[in-house]
């Protein structure tokens, strides 16, 4: 039965989404991402078979598997981890079938302002976890904590996460997207400890040491 | 019992090579007395991987003298097959149950392929009973040969590489094999490619399922070792390596394919009694 199922709202995040699967299968995680945004930035990134449709069947690549699907019950019985990515749709029906929110934006107003529409104010959504990644952070006036401000979302301080901006971390992404390798060499320290922490939120039974072995492997391509 | 191997295209799918690292685990490893063959005029490589040199090489005629399909074809016309005249015509693999029976040195193709129309079937029949297994690595195609010994086999081995062409032409053209006890076998498998197995069995679930299909990855040691003759001792080499060894990863693909064609074929093995053997290997 699956442990964690994570939506992911808000700007194109799938570079985190698929280094954090990559991690998890190396730890031995069974591992579902659904791509469910209007982007579909995520599956953009992973070389589709010919013949085979996302819309209508799983595709495993690199021991993740990958739909398009709506999450369903046999998935939730077969994986261990479920990741969504929404975009900027709603599917107020499936969130409520997360354990898990990450609400994803930058420092733009045109992304952080539709943060709050994605939410909703009934019960369901109130009792399910919420975190916050605000990434590509740049140093200028509009700082992580007035952003958080103004989305407004009760969102506890250590559930916020905040990246940086990185030429390193922008190129891999690219890289990876291109090659579909979702290879970890070349990324920077503060992405390493927000994947690792990720990892450490949905497993906190999973030793840090096999976490970092995991990760180790990946960046040397194993 | 026959297990042949058999493939859609050739060149394509590395037949010999599956049949030589599943065959010669299946030998070595759950002590199967097995006989390893080939029906193939010209252009294969069964012999070289296991003893340095091809049936057809000039320069080892003298290596396969009175040995070989041939000899044997000879024999059996003579007289009914026993042990003795099988194991003359053969070439003990060392220290293992396998035997090789390399295959013709003849310069005829219509004279062998008349001769072997007229003989193969109750020559394999007579071989069935001398030996636990026999392997036999058949022409590619719409061969008649080829379609002789897969009709009288027990199981079929179907080559298949992660080429679409290659699956697509072997489902399509070949529909009546389909029936027949098969298993499925990709070989010089990159787990790294969109078409994956587990893509393949879900594209083509009709046929396709975990029970009756495996690869077999490609390996730079094994490609290496079959160039220098080595195969077996690869194999040996190899069958306890630990997790960390860069070849543990096609040790257990072979065995896991090993297993699921001796349960297809209905063959007792013990795996449980391997697995040990294996740590103890070490």
């Amino acid at each position: 039965m699956a442990s964690n199922i994570v939506a992911y709202i808000g700007i194109d995040n799938f570079d985190n989404i698929l280094y954090l699967a990559r991690i998890l299968s190396k730890l031995g995680k069974k591992v579902l991402v659904i791509d469910n945004s209007d982007s579909m930035s995520v599956l953009y990134s992973i070389p589709q078979p010919k013949g085979m449709n996302s819309l209508e069947e799983i595709i495993t690549y690199r021991q993740v598997d990958f739909t398009r699907q709506e999450i369903n019950q046999e998935m939730k019985e077969e994986y261990d981890d479920i990741l969504i990515f929404y975009g900027f749709l709603e599917k107020e029906k499936d969130i409520s079938e997360c354990n898990r929110i990450v609400f994803v934006t930058d420092q733009y107003r045109y992304n952080y302002s539709r943060i709050p529409d994605m939410t909703c104010e009934k019960g369901d959504q109130c009792q399910i976890e919420q975190d916050l990644l605000i990434k590509d952070v740049a140093p200028m006036k509009i700082t992580p904590e007035i952003i958080v401000e103004r989305i407004g979302i009760p969102i506890r301080k250590e559930n916020v996460s905040v990246l940086y901006h990185d030429e390193r971390d922008y190129t891999n992404s690219l890289v990876c997207h291109y090659n579909g390798s979702f290879g970890l060499k070349g990324i920077s320290k503060q992405r390493k400890a927000y994947l690792l922490e990720e990892v450490k939120k949905l497993h906190p039974d999973i030793d840090i040491h096999l976490s970092r072995t995991a990760f180790r492997r990946m960046r040397k391509g194993r | 019992m026959k297990i042949v191997y058999w493939s859609p295209m050739h060149g394509q799918t590395g037949t010999t090579s599956n049949m030589l690292a599943s065959a010669l685990y299946i030998g070595i490893q759950y002590r199967k007395k097995s006989l390893l063959m080939h029906t193939h005029f010209n252009l294969n490589n069964l012999e070289a991987p296991l003893v340095g040199s091809n049936a057809k090489n000039a320069d080892s005629i003298g290596y396969f003298q009175d040995v070989g399909l041939d000899a044997l074809v000879r024999t059996f016309k003579a007289s009914r097959l026993g042990k003795e005249d099988l194991d003359n015509c053969c070439i003990s693999i060392p220290n293992t149950l396998v035997s090789l029976l390399p295959g013709t040195t003849k310069h005829n193709q219509a004279s062998y392929a008349y001769e072997m129309n007229m003989v193969i079937l109750n020559l394999l029949r007579s071989m069935e009973e001398l030996v636990d297994i026999i392997f036999i690595d058949v022409c590619s195609g719409k061969h008649p040969l080829s379609r002789k010994i897969i009709d009288a086999s027990d199981i079929i081995v179907i080559n298949l590489s992660q080429n679409t062409g290659v699956i697509e032409n072997c489902f399509y053209n070949y529909p009546n094999l389909l029936h027949q006890k098969v298993f499925y076998l990709v070989g010089n498998y990159d787990d790294n490619s969109k078409y994956n197995i587990r893509n393949i069995r879900r594209h083509y679930r009709k046929y396709m399922k975990a029970s009756n299909s495996g690869i077999i990855p490609y390996n730079t040691a094994f490609h290496d070792a079959l160039c220098d003759g080595r195969v077996v001792d690869f194999i040996k080499d190899n069958l306890g390596c630990d997790k960390d060894d860069e070849n543990q990863y096609f040790i257990t693909k072979v065995r896991e394919v090993a297993e699921k064609i001796c349960k297809l074929a209905g063959l007792e093995i013990d795996i449980e009694e391997s697995k040990n053997r294996d740590e103890l290997s070490t």
